[in-house]
Order: C-alpha cells, then structure tokens, then sequence
C-alpha cells in the first residue's frame, strides 16, 4: 500500500504530521474495507476507521518495529471490529448506498453486489472467521487466539462458513467465472 | 470413510492447516474423487472471490479528510490541555513566592495558622465529644488521594476517561 511504509513509520514515530498524512492515505481504505467486511454497515466501518487512526496517533511509539506496522495496524483494527461486535448487533441497514463513479471499477458489479450482499447474510461467527482467514490472512492459531475458541471450533467454523457462502451464492444465481 | 468426512479437512487442507498425515490422506483422496476434488476447488475460488470483492469495496470520498481532521482536533485539544497543565504547575510552584511577599496572604497564613493551632489543641477533646473515627478519616483521606491522581493522569495523558483505565 505504501512502498517504504518503514520509514513513513519511523518519521510518524518522530512527529512528522505529512508522514501522518501519507499513512492515513494508504491506509485508510484497507481500514474501511476491513471493518466493512466486518461489520457490513457503513457508519460503524466510519467510525471504526476513525478510532483506529486515533489509536495509531496516540500509541504508534509503542510500536517495536517499524517494519511490523501492518501486522499491528492489522490486529488494532480487528480487535475494535471484534469489541464493537460483541458489544452491539450492528444496525442492519437496507442497502449499500455506491456512488456512480465506483460503478466503473468493474465491470461485473452485479456480481460483486451478489457476494457482498451473501456475505452480509453470514451470521456473524462465520462472517469473523472468513473476513479473518480469507482477507487479513491470519491462520487457523491467530484466529484461535484472537476469538478466545479452540483451534479445532476454528477448522470447523471456517469449514461451516465456506459452505453456507456458498449455498447462499448457489442459491442467488451466482455465475463461477 | 465417504465422502463427507473428508469435507471439513478439505476445508482446512486449502488453508494448509492439516498435519503432514492429514494432509497426505486428503491428498490421495482428492486425487481419486473428482468431487471432493470440486469441493477443494470450490474453496479456493470462494477465497479468491472473497478478496477480490472486499477489495473493490468503494471507499466513501471524504474518509481521509474527515480521518485528518478528527486527528487535528485531538492534537488541538492535546496542546490545549498541555498549556493548561503547564500553566497551572507553574502556578502553583510560584505561588509560595508570592504569598511571601503578600502581606494581606501573610496575614491570611497566620490567621489560618493560629485557627488550625487552636482546632489541633482542641482535637482530643473534640474526638471525645464526637464519634468521628479515624478510621473513616484514613479511608477519606485515601479515596481523595486516588481520586486526584486519577485525574491528574487523566489530564496529562490528554484522553478520555476509559482509555486511562485501559
Ligand atoms: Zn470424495
């Protein structure tokens, strides 16, 4: 996202307001996906992406290393994605509202609405454990230890989500490219 | 074993997750089913769909403005409270110069120095007539203490009251 994301971190680290800027910019749509994908609402992914940037702002000189601010930045995130959803079902809201620009990106966006809107249907046990695995690239012993279940509950969670996605997007007419 | 025993290791063996026996068994297996070796497919698919789509999720325009600017309004708010912890610190540092050289301050001092001097004389009397404990007075004097440090915590870090806690 950011080619040399070290040394952004190190001049953050120092104070460095444009460094700041840079980072809030690459990172800033990885962290509203990834909250989105969590949440699947639109106001939380908002103020997700907000308090995780505060988050950063305030607590990036804890930070070891430099070069380990992905990760970092990966984990802040999940855990206030996994803390709000423990605290508050989110707010189910009708439709995703996509400006006409974003309509260009793809051209098969009907399709990308089909897989957005099944796993929005996911129950959200299966929606964490797919978001985590299949996006943030966690495995089966991060997973395991992020939600506080066995790792055998994981293997078999992740295994129940894959196929309700899949029923889900069988059933919607989804076409395999 | 059938088929759909295999299915929950399918699931981990495109992960990579299986032991080096599992993994092996699954294998052999995928190689002589076509139709868990569908299922595999399948799963990989799904997984690379998944990303692709949660990838081209539209960003709202304005996130990073509003991101920048909530992160200003923190900083804002930090010096703020800064300045005012400073001010009050220096204040309070300077201020027994200043009582020195005040004469009505002075005044003030010994009054409240002779009116402390007559209420510490009559304390043992005062504790026989009434049933203050000092145990009580121990437990208040404790409960302030945290208190006070507590904000001044609070104050210093410039944050709201949870995350102090935290
Ligand atoms: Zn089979």
């Amino acid at each position: 996202m950011i080619d040399n994301l070290a040394d952004i971190v190190e001049k953050v680290r120092s104070g460095d307001a444009t460094a700041f800027t840079t980072l809030v910019n690459g990172y800033s749509g990885y962290v509203y996906r990834t909250a989105f994908a969590l949440m699947h609402n639109p106001q939380d992914a908002e103020d997700i992406v907000q308090e995780a940037f505060l988050k950063v702002y305030r607590s990036i000189g804890q930070l070891q290393e430099s070069y380990a601010f992905h990760t970092w930045l990966t984990r802040l995130v999940t855990n206030l994605c996994l803390d709000r959803l423990k605290k508050h079902t989110p707010t189910p809201v009708a439709e995703i509202s996509y400006s006409a620009s974003s309509r260009d990106i793809t051209p098969d966006w009907d399709q990308h609405l089909m897989v957005i809107e099944a796993v929005k249907q996911l129950n959200i046990e299966h929606r964490e454990v797919l978001v985590m695995r299949e996006w943030q690239g966690y495995d089966y012993k991060e997973i395991a230890a992020m939600l506080k279940i066995p790792l055998g509950t994981v293997k078999s969670r992740i295994y129940a989500a894959r196929l309700h996605l899949k029923q889900i997007l069988n059933n919607s007419g989804y076409i395999k490219e | 074993m059938d088929c759909r025993a295999y299915a929950p290791n399918i699931s981990a063996y495109v992960d990579g997750e299986l032991s080096q026996a599992e993994q092996l068994v699954v294998k052999h297996h995928l190689e002589q089913c076509s139709e868990c070796r569908q299922l595999a497919d399948d799963f990989l698919h799904l997984g690379e769909n998944f990303r692709a789509n949660i990838n081209i999720l539209p960003v709202p325009y304005y996130l990073t403005q509003s991101v920048l600017l909530s992160l200003k309004r923190e900083h804002n708010k930090l010096t703020h409270l800064q300045m005012w912890f400073t001010g009050i610190t220096i204040a309070v540092m300077v201020s027994p110069i200043l009582i020195l050289f005040s004469p009505l301050l002075t005044t003030l001092l010994h009054l409240s120095y002779v009116a402390f001097g007559a209420i510490w004389r009559m304390l043992p009397a005062l504790l026989q007539i009434m049933p203050v404990s000092l145990l009580a007075v121990g437990a208040g004097t404790t409960i302030a203490i945290i208190v006070g440090i507590y904000f001044i915590r609070t104050l210093m870090r410039g944050i709201s009251y949870d995350e102090v806690l935290s």
